[in-house]
């Protein structure tokens, strides 16, 4: 990689207040953002990685706030931002964002011209027929056949996958440097979810965007990113190109997020599961947070926390099985995605 | 396939049409779908949404009734008007598992009533302790403490509320099983727990299941025959396997090909096919009709068609 880094997320901190107790979300994550990439967070339903992305705009819940570290956009510190004014500088403008799901993320009330109308009227200063124009252009930029008709159309009238076109055409007219996409097609059918995947990807290209996608399904973002970072309990534990995390993965969580993959399941026998359930951050959490989920844990495991070991340039894991004098364990999934392969 | 006709049908859908709205504006969401589901099978029905295909789960357990066409269980027709001693056979005999664990779930009652609540309405004469004993079985087959029973769904992971989902259909001990996108709502982790759990428990009580969901690399790990469904009628139906290996019917290569793969070199080669149903030329003169084209492999097509899908083998 050696594109500008857009986006510097450096031992990030962030901390809920809840009933009097401290939930402690996301623990040091480190993360490089290129300029023009395409960058995906996987992990399972409270990982962190919704909560970690939202705090690049400013959008954490009341009760939470970043304890320390540091977001480098464009020079500046984001997490010195404090009041909202600051914040709308970033929102919309330079960081947008599509969310899960279709269904609540558009107002009900307002027809779909308005509501792309006002994002054209607040990011790109158009104003009457011009932004009328400009929104109809969106509309057809995204797919939706008869602009003129969809235009005076309420969100109800919608199917999801139409929707969710919609919620593209918003963020793109405020025409941002970075789209987040969380779990952009989790709530859409198969077929409809790659042409959403499709769509962000032309989006991309032809504004210029660099994207991060958000998902738990490690099958869906094999198409569509350039590199992947795996989250587990509020930290990265692995970060790798596309290629390295699919076909050399490093990390015990990232192999088994791979093998509970239906896709590499094998019929009639029972499909991987990962057991246990993540960890309680409101505890503190001693070693690598994935060791009482690991069947092949080492001691050490239970006690330190594991630095990260790079093992290429792009590739990086923190798992102690990287270290040398770890005994060697078998990668349990590289065998069947190299069957596959072949 | 000798063997398999050989096996018995448990369930047998023929002609079975549903419409929606009033009688001077139908909408047929299924059209006329005839199959059957063998003893102990998994059966896949697979389509996209408006497809129809929850809407056929639903007229098979009498959630809606049927406009045409018959329902037979175990032999016996189901929908209409049926005696009150079949009404109560059959309602504990086929049970439902609903797709959204967060929505399915009566937010203010405690685990013990939502599983035990088909015995009450069911008129099973229990006791307090055989109920509490029942609960607390079906609690333990699929995975839960026994003491959870005192607790609120709220109180559970998604993974969880599925599985309360699952305890509440088991504690009617059941023969059929109608599971509408068990997992669609859950993590990929959470998922592999849910089918597993499914599989077992099919293994353990020769369950049948009815397995309803739009994405078929999940179906085709957990069933044995598959049907793809399109605008409320059945175009392709075959054995997992074989319809992964040749799938014939556009609108089935099209779901094929949308299958995400968890390897990126040759999903960038992929391409995606979109299923235009404008490229059948079917007519009043030449409408398709249900053809066997290999053994129990059946596909919706006309004579043009058929000739085209006999030279592929």
């Amino acid at each position: 990689m050696d594109s500008d880094i857009i986006l510097s997320v450096r031992d990030l901190d962030i901390k809920f207040t809840l009933r009097g107790q401290t939930l402690h979300a996301i623990r040091g994550a480190s993360l490089d953002v290129y300029k023009g990439e395409s960058l995906a967070i996987v992990g399972e339903s409270g990982s962190g990685k919704s909560v970690f992305v939202k705090s690049f705009m400013g959008l954490l819940d009341a009760n939470g706030s970043i304890t320390g570290g540091e977001i480098l956009y464009n020079g500046e510190d984001l997490t010195r931002y404090r009041t909202e004014k600051d914040w709308l500088k970033i929102r919309g403008r330079e960081i947008a964002m599509v969310l899960q799901d279709p269904m609540t993320s558009l107002n009900p009330l307002k027809t779909i011209g308005k509501q792309i109308e006002e994002a054209v009227r607040l990011h790109q200063g158009l104003r009457g027929s011009e932004a009328r124009r400009a929104v109809l252009e969106a509309l057809a930029d995204v797919g939706i056949d008869q602009p003129e008709r969809r235009y005076r159309q309420y969100p109800h009238e919608f199917s999801g996958g139409m929707r969710q076109r919609v919620v593209i055409a918003i963020a793109i007219a405020c025409r941002p440097k970075i789209l987040i996409c969380d779990e952009p097609t989790t709530a859409l059918d198969v077929t409809i979810q790659a042409q959403i995947l499709e769509l962000i990807k032309q989006m991309q290209k032809k504004y210029h965007l660099t994207t991060i996608y958000i998902t738990h399904d490690l099958g869906v973002v094999a198409n569509v990113a350039d590199r992947i970072a795996v989250m587990y309990a509020g930290g990265i534990v692995e970060i790798g190109t596309c290629k390295e995390v699919f076909y050399e993965p490093l990390h015990p969580y990232t192999w088994a997020l791979l093998s509970s993959l239906p896709q590499l399941g094998v019929k009639g026998q029972p499909l991987f599961s990962i057991r246990g359930t993540p960890p309680n951050l409101f505890h503190e959490v001693r070693g690598d947070a994935f060791a009482p989920r690991n069947p092949q844990a080492l001691k050490i495991d239970f006690l330190q926390t594991p630095p990260f070991f790079e093992v290429s340039p792009t590739h990086k894991a923190r798992t102690w099985l990287l270290d040398p004098r770890a005994p060697k364990v078998e990668n349990p999934i590289l065998a069947r995605v190299r069957e596959r392969r072949e | 396939m000798q063997l398999t006709d050989a096996r018995k049908k448990l369930v047998e859908v023929q002609d079975l049409t549903v419409q929606f709205g009033s009688k001077r504006h139908p909408f047929t969401a299924v059209d006329a779908v005839s199959f059957h589901i063998f003893q102990g099978e998994t059966f896949g029905l697979v389509g996209e949404s408006g497809s129809g295909k929850t809407t056929i789960g639903r007229a098979i357990i009498r959630i809606h009734p049927a406009s045409g066409g018959k329902v037979l269980f175990d032999g016996r027709q189901i929908n209409g008007h049926i005696p009150r001693a079949l009404d109560h056979e059959v309602t504990r005999r086929i049970q439902m598992i609903f797709q959204d664990p967060m929505a399915s779930l009566n937010e203010r009652a405690k685990v013990d009533y939502i599983v035990s609540e088909g015995l009450y309405s069911n008129g099973f004469h229990l006791s307090k302790e055989e109920k509490e004993q029942r609960v607390a079985r079906a609690l333990s087959d699929v995975g839960l403490l026994p003491e959870f029973a005192s607790r609120f769904p709220h109180e559970f992971s998604g993974g969880q509320r599925q599985r309360i989902g699952i305890a509440r259909a088991l504690i009617m001990e059941p023969d059929f099983i109608i599971a509408d996108e068990p997992i669609s709502a859950l993590d990929v982790s959470i998922r592999a727990q849910v089918l597993n759990l499914l599989a077992d428990l099919q293994k353990a009580r020769n369950l049948t299941y009815l397995f309803i969901a739009h994405d078929l690399s999940v179906v085709r790990f957990i069933c044995d025959r598959i049907a793809v469904i399109h605008k409320g009628k059945i175009v392709e139906l075959a054995e997992s396997e074989e319809l992964f290996a040749h799938p014939f019917h556009p609108y089935t290569q099209a779901l094929l090909s949308a299958i995400p793969q968890p390897d990126p070199v040759a999903e960038r080669k992929k391409v995606l096919k979109v299923y235009d149903p404008s490229c059948h030329h079917y007519g009043p003169d030449n409408p398709p009709a249900w053809h066997e084209v290999l053994p129990g492999h059946f596909v919706l097509a006309d004579a043009r068609e058929l000739e085209q899908y006999q030279r592929q083998i």
